[in-house]
């Protein structure tokens, strides 16, 4: 007989397939397109989207890969086998303080951007403390239930964007779509990169591959996952430059949103999509940012073996608020996210991949 | 105890929090925006021009059944604000010392430009500017241009709709009946124009002089992009050969003469090809094909259509007439102003975007090799039925 299932405070493989595109569509969706559409001719950027997309898959591979050797492990003590015990307690705080940055990057972003669509009176900071307040609340919680949130959470996410997809299509105009192939390398690298850093967020398997009772099922879970926010964005992409063409996409602060404002359902009955839209990019954030909140207690909370994990997200929140509140405008959260996507390559790419061929040239293996 | 009096606390904390009250506001207190129109303020001030703007706003009591309240039958269901100054957003502050409602733009459909502003090199897109920028604005505004006061349009009294700009929209999608009315511009596809630089032909809108005075749309106005202001106003003939050159034509009727007496052919459905042949910068070719496919709505003329040679006549007729007003039209947009409305570049760019970026600064100002192409029209009429009747007299 089945027992129940969440009780042991694990997971299985379909929870890691949810957590990776729920982790992944957040702050970026809004700007890719734009950021696409600077560097490449019509609609040549969604080759950059596969390129970079491509890397994304490439590096879930490796962290699930990495993680899944040390099946019950958590990062520390697996990395302290892999590099030394002190070295691996410098390589866990580093990641939980950019976890940290990206959780209060996420909670900043929402406050700026409902300022900016939503509610222009109301003061950033409030905006942000109700947002941390319900994100401290499901951090506080059982971690087990934040995986339960998203998989109820990101079948609304996916279903409303391809409802906003599926309306923009009487609104494509080939025209804005052809000619095909004008890019020249430097636009293709360049939309590459930005593509990559938009899909930072796999790194989360490093910390959470340890909770699953079937941890090698995590590569292909993962890399699954991974490919919900591809196809995706590569649709969303097409589906701006189409209806809005290549210039207009280049000059729209946050073409996501604009997309979601030019769909009208025909018959006039119900113009206003974007306030649905609105509703699930908040949703979106939330998932990222609890994700980012978690790993970043779950962290400290390896160092620090003895406190106790409500103790620690209670510390750790006013600090998150504290450090969202840094930025004084746009430009300067702008800097902060671009900071981020470089700590991503560090954190992401760079460390598990690091790790991983220490691992193979040792020969060490977690499960003997 | 203890643990209920926190509880008490904490709801009633979270009221102070989950309310939302700094952004309310009463839907009496906001005044929802139906069109704009920005014409010249007649005070010259020196150096930038300055403006008048008019929000046409809804007042809702006037809307309603006329018997909720015993005076609203007298009640206009909308009111018009205008205020002057030199930006569009220094206009709207202004404007909120005058109305009783803060002006609210999520709801406007229409923004329209008086042509003498419109001529103000770039006065048009400086305008256009806050319309994009705002983010109550919605990209699906229509955009039209006034041939004199834009104002005006926003006070006549239809006879019809409760709201002058409900009865100007409607007319604006009436492209289905009208060769000269063409689908109604957005300005999401102005601003394309206007980051691109290219140019563009907007809707006009004109009112009637005589008798009782009612707005028209039935002409086009010329927008240069490189010199960012308005040209020349196109005829109404040369209106719906821009049209159909373009594609845009959704339906609307031709008139020929056969025998001497009238045939009209209604439009059903027409569509345009434009095929480039392009051998270097000076020498680039356009092949304009024109499709229409219809049924002859009125005759005059006493003709048995089940000739086959007699409904072969009226189409060779038809096509005559289609190439007349393509011919027109090409004379004034291609010879005379040189001014590439018809968006021939973007077929340059598809088919060789090498040359298209050497040339593009240089396509319709400048060294203007979009006058140096050549283009020709084709037509194809084809007649898919005569009617219900075979004659209408002996």
């Amino acid at each position: 007989m089945k027992s129940f299932e969440y009780a042991d405070e694990e997971i299985g493989n379909s929870e890691i397939g949810y957590v990776i595109p729920s982790v992944v569509i957040g702050a970026g969706i809004l700007s890719l397109p734009r950021v696409l559409a600077e560097g490449t001719v019509s609609a040549d950027g969604w080759l950059p989207i596969f390129a970079g997309g491509g890397i994304a898959v490439l590096f879930t591979w490796v962290v699930a890969k990495l993680a899944s050797r040390f099946p019950k492990q958590s990062f520390l003590e697996y990395s302290s086998v892999l590099v030394s015990k002190p070295l691996a307690f410098v390589l866990t705080a580093c990641i939980a303080l950019y976890f940290m940055v990206f959780a209060s990057y996420e909670i900043r972003f929402v406050a700026t951007l409902s300022q900016q669509y939503l509610f222009a009176s109301t003061p950033k900071e409030v905006l942000s403390f109700v947002f941390l307040l319900v994100v401290t609340y499901a951090v506080a919680g059982s971690r087990v239930a934040l995986f339960r949130l998203h998989q109820l959470f990101l079948p609304i996410i996916i279903g409303i964007l391809c409802i906003v997809l599926l309306m923009t299509l009487p609104l494509i105009e080939v025209n804005h779509i052809l000619p095909l192939f004008k890019t020249d390398w430097k636009g293709y690298l360049q939309g590459t990169k930005s593509t990559l850093l938009s899909f930072m967020g796999w790194g989360v398997l490093l910390f959470y591959t340890g909770l699953m009772n079937k941890p090698k099922k995590a590569v292909k879970a993962g890399m699954i996952g991974m490919c919900v926010p591809i196809i995706l964005y590569v649709l969303l992409y097409l589906a701006a430059i189409g209806v809005m063409s290549n210039v207009v996409t280049a000059n729209l602060t946050y073409p996501t949103n604009e997309l979601a404002k030019v769909v009208e359902v025909p018959g006039g009955f119900f113009e206003r999509m974007e306030i649905i839209f609105f509703t699930i990019w908040v949703m979106a954030l939330f998932t990222t940012s609890i994700v980012f909140f978690d790993i970043s207690v779950m962290a400290i909370n390896s160092i620090f073996k003895k406190v106790k994990k409500i103790k620690l997200v209670l510390i750790l929140a006013p600090v998150i608020y504290l450090m969202g509140m840094l930025p004084q405008n746009r430009l300067q959260l702008a800097k902060v996210s671009e900071g981020l996507g470089y700590a991503g390559i560090c954190v992401s790419i760079i460390i598990p991949a690091l790790l991983i061929i220490l691992a193979k040239f040792r020969g060490i293996r977690g499960d003997g | 105890m203890g643990k209920r009096i926190s509880y008490i606390i904490l709801a009633s904390l979270s009221l102070l929090f989950l309310t939302g009250c700094w952004d309310q506001v009463q839907i009496e207190q906001r005044g929802f925006v139906l069109g704009a129109a920005i014409d010249l303020a007649d005070a010259p001030s020196n150096g930038d021009p300055s403006f008048a703007l008019t929000y046409q706003i809804v007042a809702p009591g006037g809307l309603g059944g006329g018997k909720a309240q015993g005076q609203s039958g007298q009640q206009k269901p909308f009111f018009n604000v205008t205020a002057r100054g030199s930006t569009m957003f220094d206009i709207t502050r202004n404007m909120a010392s005058e109305t009783s409602r803060t002006p609210y733009l999520g709801h406007n459909q229409l923004v329209i430009i008086s042509s003498e502003v419109a001529k103000i090199p770039h006065a048009f897109t400086n305008i256009l500017d806050i319309f994009l920028r705002d983010h109550e604005m919605r990209r699906t505004v229509k955009v039209l241009i006034a041939a004199d006061q834009a104002k005006g349009v926003l006070q006549f009294k239809s006879p019809t709709a409760k709201l002058p700009v409900a009865h100007i929209v409607s007319i604006a999608e009436n492209a289905r009946k009208n060769i000269a009315i063409a689908p109604p511009l957005q300005i999401g596809e102005v601003h394309e124009y206007l980051l691109i630089g290219r140019s563009v032909a907007i809707p006009l809108i004109t009112m009637s002089s005589q008798g009782k005075k009612k707005p028209q749309i039935n002409r086009m106005a010329v927008y240069h992009g490189p010199s960012e202001r308005m040209v020349d106003i196109l005829s109404n003939e040369e209106t719906k050969g821009l049209n159909l050159i373009k594609g845009e034509v959704q339906g609307g009727a031709i008139t020929v003469e056969i025998k001497g007496e009238s045939v009209v052919y209604e439009i059903r459905r027409a569509k345009s090809s434009i095929v480039p042949k392009i051998k270097g910068k000076d020498d680039i070719k356009f092949n304009v094909k024109i499709e229409t496919e219809g049924k002859i709505a009125e005759s005059f003329a006493n003709i048995d259509y089940r000739d086959p040679a007699n409904v072969s006549k009226v189409e060779k007729k038809v096509e005559k007439e289609l190439e007349r007003l393509a011919t027109v039209t090409l004379e004034k947009l291609h010879e005379d102003l040189q001014v590439d409305v018809f968006d021939f570049a973007r077929y340059v760019k598809k088919a060789d975007y090498q040359l298209w970026m050497s040339i593009k600064e240089d396509w319709d100002s400048g060294k203007n090799y979009f006058s140096q192409s050549t283009i020709s029209i084709q037509t194809d009429t084809v007649v898919r039925s005569e009617g219900a009747v075979i004659d209408t007299e002996e």
